[in-house]
């Protein structure tokens, strides 16, 4: 099993894509958030990579740029391109959406640094305006691309972008699939996830089908822990202490609701019209409309989401992942919550950071959960 | 395409199978008619034989002695496979004063279809639908870009098929009083046919004459020019996909049907992501099925159960077609 999960380990862990890129012709692009359609990138020749980063250290390092009183993952983030470090500096250029006043402003403190094309969001995702405002945004991104690499965006080009990582995303379905029968841990299941970030999309799928194709072959275990549902701000490599306190009190994590994990390759584009602006919609449209961030207006999408995931993976609770100092994920844990009462879905909200200071105390409460519900 | 489409796939062929039928059913087999207009056993007033001699041209009955909710024509060459479409029957119908004994079964045969399955006949059965989907392949393959229609419009030409629908119907009642004189009857009966572009069409794919112009009185000859504007609203198909079906006078009596057939498109709504893939993938630009957040049946007025939306649903078991409150098939 280790041998199949040795190339997201080195994606993930690794500056392996680093030295790849390292004599590469092609542009890079840098993409944070899952609401930069990679199709364009990969279409017009460049190369996708997103660069959210977890490093507790880079956050550290960004405080001469950054206050202290601001989220860890921007913080983390505005330190690595600062430090300019393996792929951060091999981009050409950066696109930033703008869900949050974090990345907003990181949008502006960035540009000072590199190359940075700002993403305008809607507030909301299907208020009558939002639709061609958001067509619009991916519109200019389209061009921004086409100027950086001197290609054209061509229909043919996209449909194959398209295709490719819908393929992608047929096999990491399939991949969910096994991790809900408890085939991966926790931890490996989140590093799957983020090698997509930087990888090869053709590249990683065939990756990604060999290891499905070698843990359907494994028995599956009769009896694990409690089967828990992980939801809330996205974790990112390699700050996955929650998920390793999960697991070292013996829960499993069978299905995720972070951008940083399921939601990343989730989605497929389904269209059928060929032409050029219908393609680009249809793109856009996959990463705005069933995106569950909370800095929507509105959380319809995301209760939904978690009762369906909370349905189908029959989870035995959920633990929501709250981000310090992000106001987004912790006022809809109000709702999330009261949702979850409803159902009588026991769940634990955790507050953290990047920072190693309070594991002890995080360790304390998911253990007392973990026994709460076994 | 990495996906294969089987719902897709499983719809052409029935679309081509029935378009051969329906188009050349009348050269495969022989005709069952009698001597021309006894349908279905009423007798015709003489003065309607003018009028109705557009018919002359395909100069043959149907081989199947029953209406269809679709469009099957009258006028297709050899008379086709089925007698007529619906609005052709209650047009020519109550025009005739045809008994209710003799229009029973017909009634019933086509109410029974209906109430089956809805507007389900016009996704998968109506030739003239086929040949708009084949508009809508061809303009892809091209890499055209499809265009939208605005709601307003929507609405607009939503509304313009009941109108239509209804004011043809009365006038087919009102055209059977002897006090309007034989005038008004030779100009508007089959009002709807004078006018429908599937009347010009099938003829012509048969090889005969569709009648371009009919010079029997003034209201003809310009109804045969509204006919020239409705072929051209209906090559619109080629930008808008199955444009006609949004003003078609049949399509919107089946539609009355939809809501309340056996056959019916289902959601359920907290499966759904609302990711836009069955709006963005409807023919006709439904956007209730995306919009709706309650579940249960979706089916719209307008929803020819296609099935695209629920093909290329990624959800699994967020749309499903039931028929009686049984699954049939789900995404």
């Amino acid at each position: 099993m280790t041998n199949s999960l040795s190339y997201f380990r080195d994606m993930v862990t690794t500056d392996r894509r680093a030295r790849e890129l390292a004599d590469d012709p092609r542009r890079v692009v840098g993409t944070f958030c899952n609401f930069v359609p990679e199709e364009l990138i990969l279409a017009v020749g460049a190369v996708s990579v997103r660069l959210c980063s977890g490093d507790a250290d880079a956050a550290t390092a960004s405080e001469t740029i950054l206050p202290r009183e601001v989220c860890s993952a921007v913080r983390a983030t505005a330190g690595a391109v600062a430090g300019g470090a393996g792929l951060y500096g091999r981009a050409d250029l950066l696109v930033m959406p703008t869900p949050c006043d974090g990345k907003k402003k990181l949008g502006s403190v960035l540009a000072s640094i590199r190359p940075l094309h700002v993403l305008d969001l809607p507030p909301r995702k299907d208020s009558p305006g939002a639709k061609p405002f958001w067509r619009q945004q991916v519109g200019l991104l389209a061009e921004r691309l086409e100027a950086l690499t001197g290609h054209r965006l061509k229909r043919t080009a996209l449909r194959a972008a398209i295709d490719l990582l819908n393929r992608r995303q047929a096999a990491y379905r399939r991949f969910l699939g096994l991790r809900a029968q408890g085939l991966v841990g926790g931890a490996d299941g989140l590093m799957v996830a983020q090698a997509s970030f930087v990888a090869d999309p053709a590249e990683y799928t065939d990756q990604l089908n060999l290891l499905c194709d070698e843990l359907a072959q494994l028995p599956t275990n009769g009896k694990t822990g409690p089967r828990l549902l992980l939801t809330g701000a996205p974790i990112i490599w390699p700050n996955h202490k929650v998920i390793d306190l999960i697991e070292s009190a013996g829960g499993k994590v069978v299905a995720d609701e972070l951008c940083s994990g399921t939601q990343r390759l989730y989605q497929p584009t389904e269209i059928r019209e060929n032409s050029l602006p219908e393609l680009i919609g249809a793109v856009a449209d996959k990463v705005l409309l069933p995106c569950t961030c909370p800095c929507f207006v509105d959380g319809t999408d995301r209760m939904n989401r978690l009762l369906e995931l909370v349905d189908e993976h029959r989870v035995d609770g959920v633990v929501y992942h709250n981000q310090r100092l992000c106001a987004l994920f912790d006022i809809e844990s109000m709702a999330v919550g009261q949702a979850l009462r409803d159902k009588r879905v026991p769940l634990l909200a955790l507050q953290t950071d990047f920072s190693k200071e309070d594991v002890g105390q995080l360790r304390n409460r998911v253990d007392a959960f973990m026994e709460m519900i076994s | 395409m990495t996906v294969t489409r089987k719902i897709t796939l499983t719809r052409r062929a029935v679309q081509i199978v029935c378009f051969v039928l329906l188009m050349y059913g009348g050269f495969l087999w022989a005709p069952v008619g009698g001597p021309l207009g006894k349908i279905p056993g009423g007798s015709p007033r003489t003065t309607t034989y003018a009028r109705d001699r557009i018919l002359w041209v395909s100069g043959k009955e149907s081989v199947i002695d029953f209406y269809v909710p679709f469009l099957s024509c009258r006028f297709t060459a050899k008379g086709g496979l089925f007698k007529s479409c619906s609005v052709h029957f209650f047009s020519e119908n109550f025009t005739w004063r045809t008994s209710l004994k003799l229009m029973m079964p017909h009634i019933l045969f086509l109410v029974t279809l209906m109430v089956l399955a809805g507007r389900f006949w016009c996704g998968w059965f109506c030739p003239l639908g086929a040949i708009m989907d084949f508009m809508t392949w061809i303009r892809r393959l091209a890499g055209w870009p499809r265009r939208y229609l605005s709601p307003a419009w929507q609405r607009f030409l939503t509304n313009t098929g009941h109108v239509v629908l209804w004011v043809c119907i009365a006038v087919a009642i009102l055209i059977s009083f002897p006090f309007l004189g034989t005038g008004a009857n030779d100009s508007l009966f089959l009002l709807y046919c004078q006018f429908c572009p599937a009347r010009l069409i099938y003829p012509l794919l048969g090889g005969v004459n569709p009648c371009w112009y009919d010079k029997t009185t003034t209201i003809t000859y310009i109804l045969s020019w509204c006919g020239w504007a409705t072929l051209a609203v209906f090559f619109l198909g080629i930008w808008f996909p199955r444009f006609w079906c949004r003003v078609c006078a049949i399509g919107t009596l089946s539609g009355y049907f939809n809501r309340g057939s056996l056959l019916s498109l289902d959601k359920k709504a907290r499966a759904c992501t609302s990711c836009g893939t069955c709006a963005r993938n409807c023919p006709v630009d439904i956007e209730a099925v995306y919009r709706d957040r309650r579940g249960n049946i979706v089916t719209d007025p307008r929803c020819q159960l296609c099935l695209q939306c629920l093909e290329d649903c990624p959800e699994e078991g967020c749309l499903e077609v039931k028929f009686l409150g049984k699954r049939i098939i789900s995404s």
